[in-house]
């Protein structure tokens, strides 16, 4: 709650420092004689990595502009109930959808193996058992027509995406989950989603084959926490020191913090 | 000159992969990065003085503490960082803090 907050409040200063840079250098670029889709790559290589770092993480879970796709179960997916030990039960009808959130910054298209897990924001489990490929498909694209009350076909299913709400149809079976989940929705694991190279679409102003595909999760065990500051007064008596800062940038466990003013004591 | 210390944080070192990857590619110069880096500094001083507006106190045990060229370099354990409600704790922290009274007129990491 106040994380959020927190991280959203630093990605609009983030946001707006970026803005700033990027914005007072047009002049001096055109000087140089730079095109222009020059530093706009930069403001989006720029951004990219800031939304894609562990300081971001938080911001990305809650943003709106992330990508949702939901896995709508066939309608005649007519299945008795079924049942995963420790969880409650699950029926599928013809409104069960769910919906996944996959991380900000991912090139399309993702390809989920077969055998992933995937959980929703609100902790249900879906195992995927075939693969699942991920597209992006311009708004109000119909969903794909259900494929029947056939077993799985061994080739993955298209899902297709919507930026903002994605309707998408692909068979899935749940079976004893695995703990495997998707990278935004957990700390511990590694992401599953493997990431076919795509080849760069013809007349990409923004060179987004030259994008690197962040696969794994930024490093978890950042113990690098350090604050840069300013200090307005260092105070010693003995061994009790006292700090008084001003204007820092605190990375803690990946995370960011800033503040205006901090004070602090120490024993030494 | 505004401090470069803020180069080592998530946005100045974002900023500088970014930089090398056009210099890697030949679409700038390395003097034109430089210029650029040049303006995140005064644009993120200009920030962190102007548009956050936040106090936090905090407590732990001094490790180790160095003053070199006006820069303070301290090593924390065992730190609580406190906003109003919210409670940080950490095991350990660097702190690196450049002369706040001289601010926009040093230059300093």
């Amino acid at each position: 709650k106040n994380q959020n907050l927190n991280t959203w409040h630093l990605a609009k200063l983030y946001l707006s420092i970026i803005d700033d840079v990027i914005e007072s250098m047009r002049e001096l670029f055109l000087d140089e004689g730079i095109e222009d889709r020059v530093l706009d790559d930069l403001r989006h290589l720029w951004e990219s990595k800031m939304m894609q770092s562990r300081a971001m993480e938080d911001f990305r879970k809650n943003n709106n502009n992330s990508s949702n796709f939901v896995l709508q179960l066939p309608a005649s997916y007519a299945q008795p109930e079924q049942e995963i030990p420790g969880k409650k039960r699950v029926s599928f009808t013809d409104e069960t959808v769910a919906t996944f959130s996959l991380p900000a910054g991912l090139t399309y298209p993702v390809q989920i193996p077969a055998g992933v897990t995937l959980q929703t924001a609100s902790g249900q489990l879906y195992k995927v058992n075939v693969p699942v490929v991920v597209t992006q498909a311009p708004t109000g694209q119909q969903p794909l027509p259900c494929p029947g009350p056939k077993a799985p076909q061994p080739q993955p299913v298209q899902v297709r995406v919507n930026t903002a709400s994605a309707h998408a149809v692909a068979p899935s079976i749940l079976s004893n989950p695995t703990t495997v989940a998707l990278a935004s929705q957990t700390k511990t694991n590694p992401v599953p989603v493997q990431e076919p190279p795509p080849p760069p679409p013809p007349q990409d102003p923004l060179n987004s084959g030259d994008d690197v595909i962040e696969q794994d999760i930024p490093d978890l065990f950042d113990t690098d926490n350090v604050i840069v500051c300013q200090y307005d007064k260092i105070h010693r008596s003995k061994n009790r020191w006292k700090f008084h800062l001003k204007d820092g940038v605190m990375t803690y466990g990946g995370r960011d913090y800033v503040f205006s003013k901090a004070v602090g004591e120490a024993e030494w | 000159m505004a401090y470069q210390l803020y180069r080592n944080t998530t946005l100045g070192n974002s900023l500088q992969e970014s930089l090398d990857e056009l210099i890697q590619t030949q679409q700038i110069t390395p003097q034109l990065a430089l210029q650029v880096l040049l303006q995140f500094d005064k644009a993120i001083n200009t920030a962190l003085a102007n548009r956050v507006r936040n106090r936090v106190n905090f407590r732990g045990s001094l490790n180790t503490y160095r003053f070199c060229d006006n820069v303070w370099t301290f090593v924390l354990n065992d730190v609580e960082f406190r906003e109003v409600t919210d409670l940080v704790k950490v095991d350990k922290v660097k702190i690196v803090a450049c002369d706040g009274k001289n601010s926009g007129s040093n230059a300093g990491e």
